[in-house]
């Protein structure tokens, strides 16, 4: 039976660095996830995800339990994403893969839902792309709220934890967010 | 909100988000499901949030997906490394008694002060013609020896029998 998140902390806190790591692999993909929706570039969501989880292990001792870990690694990626945006902000250089939405169709998806179908491939990778490009386009605010919401499928609760926010501001920027993304896509919808 | 009651459009607008994220309160989710069940326009904003909250999940996702993700761990373990041995030297800090530290930084004093100074760099091995070499010094009293500690430099002050 697999251990709980709460388990691992205690173990890894005792030194079990394995139990570290079965945390860092049971979230890892989802931070890279949230981390990629925010900053739109492969790099910078891999150092997002190697600082998270070495920030957390810096920190563990403080985290309390009160709230989930994912909630609480979620907070500090997030922070880090935020950081990393101001970072941007002052040094506005296009890295490399800043725009990786330019990439051919048959790159995209790794699990390909049409392989034998060109132009249903083809059109989801241009869906998946406007709605990449929608996402980016809104506030960070609103780009995590959507990200937490969607692909991370956290509670408004857990949302609130995460962004350190009313529940209420969650519900308004999650509403703001949507109806931003509907104008852009209402035609693919 | 009574689920009885049956809700206007507008009260379904407003509770949309919260309809399809399954964040109302069982009374107030069938209420809504109840209205959108016979409600054409409704049910269709139902459906496009529903729509758009799988369009989005599908494009990150999958761009997620396709992340590689094996450096993660190697780069975090050597964090984690430098980590524990930065703990385990405050540690190790924090066991030695006042009275320890203390001990040690008086014998690196005594060590410092009682050291000689540096020899000045000789400029040859061998000495050279009309070089003399002092070999002994017999410090009866007729030499004295002045050390410059800044320049290393020493000088020899020699006085016969009498003193002068």
């Amino acid at each position: 039976m697999a251990s709980s998140d709460w388990e691992l902390v205690q173990r890894a806190r005792a030194g079990d660095r394995d139990a570290f790591r079965e945390l860092v692999e049971r979230y890892q993909r989802k931070i890279a996830a949230l981390a990629l929706g925010m900053l739109r570039s492969r790099e910078d969501a891999l150092d997002i995800v190697q600082e998270t989880f070495t920030k957390a292990y810096q920190s563990l001792d403080r985290f309390k339990g009160d709230a989930a870990f994912y909630t609480w690694v979620y907070r500090i990626a997030y922070n880090l994403c935020v950081d990393q945006q101001r970072r941007a902000a002052k040094e506005p250089l296009l890295t490399l893969d800043a725009d990786e939405d330019a990439r051919p169709a048959h790159a995209l998806p790794a699990d390909d839902p049409h392989p034998d179908q060109p132009f249903a491939r083809a059109r989801d990778a241009e869906i998946a792309r406007r709605v990449r490009e929608a996402i980016r386009d809104l506030t960070p605010d609103h780009r995590a709220v959507i990200l937490l919401r969607e692909l991370e499928g956290l509670s408004y609760a857990e949302i609130s934890q995460v962004l350190e926010c009313p529940k209420g501001t969650v519900m308004s920027r999650l509403h703001y967010a949507r109806r931003q993304l509907q104008r852009r896509l209402r035609e693919l919808l | 909100m009574s689920a009885e009651r049956v809700m206007t459009c507008a009260e379904v607008e407003g509770l949309l988000d919260a309809f399809v994220d399954a964040e109302l309160p069982a009374p107030a989710l069938l209420a809504v499901a109840r209205h959108a069940g016979g409600c054409e326009a409704c049910d269709a904003a139902v459906r496009e949030l529903t729509a758009l909250r799988e369009a989005v999940e599908r494009s990150v996702v999958a761009e997620a997906e396709a992340l590689d993700l094996a450096r993660v761990w190697p780069a975090v373990s050597q964090g984690v490394e430098r980590h524990d041995a930065r703990v385990e030297w405050r540690r190790r800090l924090r066991t030695v008694p006042a009275w320890g530290v203390a001990l040690a930084v008086a014998a690196s004093a005594v060590l410092w002060l009682r050291s000689p100074e540096p020899e000045p760099a000789r400029l040859a091995a061998a000495p050279r013609r009309n070089q003399a070499v002092i070999e002994r010094i017999d410090s009866s009293g007729h030499f004295e020896l002045r050390r410059d500690r800044k320049y290393g430099t020493t000088l020899i002050m020699v006085s016969d029998q009498a003193g002068k």
